[in-house]
């Protein structure tokens, strides 16, 4: 988390922390869109969470499936759009494919995010009193 | 099945990631976080996020509609900002998601 304090402290750029504008970060990348669409549905959102909660942090679309009481071709489904995100990985145990949540993503997203809302935070000019100000 | 955020609802959470997972969306975000709390003007918000108006009253729509931004009439025109709290609660939600892998 060292891009926080250099976030922090750096009076030379106060309004925009190390975010959507000038991270080399997740917010940057031209798949950023997709990355939020291969999130924004609730179901896929349940399943790619579901392995982490797992022993050993990964499980067969079959598990997944029986966890949320579904046939496996649903989680398989969403588990192969959000492997194309990026967003999961597989690996094969023998006759398994075991998923599990790929958490670099989630983090990089995460920290732009945060960078953005802090530095918005950190500047509490309201309407008005720019409208004052400037009269 | 215990819900994976404990503060949002995931309802609210999808709406977000759904209205943040479009180019001309995150491209007017990205100019909101840089123009900064003070927000922008919607003429020079849609020149900097290079669309036309009409596709920025759509777009900011959806995304007044998630809740990450605000908006405010001064004057004859319509001031855009970013609400921080939405999107910290999207980040927030996502390390939430990276910390339980």
């Amino acid at each position: 988390m060292s891009n926080e304090a250099a976030v922090a402290s750096s009076p030379t750029e106060p309004r925009c922390g190390d975010l959507l504008g000038f991270a080399p970060q997740a917010l940057l990348v031209p798949e950023t869109a997709s990355l939020f669409a291969a999130l924004a549905t609730s179901q896929r959102l349940r399943i790619v969470n579901l392995p982490g909660k797992l022993p050993g942090g990964s499980a067969p679309a079959g598990e997944i499936a029986s966890a949320i009481e579904r046939a496996p071709s649903l989680p398989t489904a969403h588990l192969k759009t959000a492997a194309q995100a990026g967003l999961v990985e597989s690996e094969r145990l023998e006759r398994n494919v075991r998923y599990r949540l790929r958490p670099e993503p989630f983090r990089h997203l995460a920290h732009d995010l945060k960078a953005a809302a802090s530095a918005l935070h950190a500047q509490p000019i309201a309407f008005s009193e720019r409208r004052m100000d400037r009269a | 099945m215990a819900p994976y955020h404990r503060k949002m609802r995931a309802d609210d959470i999808v709406t977000r990631l759904s209205a943040l997972a479009h180019d001309a969306r995150l491209d007017i975000c990205r100019a909101l976080a840089r123009a900064g709390a003070e927000g922008l003007a919607a003429a020079d918000l849609a020149g900097r996020a290079k669309i036309t108006p009409p596709s920025l009253t759509h777009h900011a729509k959806i995304l007044m509609h998630a809740g990450i931004l605000g908006q405010e009439r001064q004057g004859r025109s319509v001031v855009y900002r970013l609400r921080p709290e939405a999107v910290g609660d999207v980040a927030e939600a996502l390390a939430t998601l990276a910390a339980e892998a």
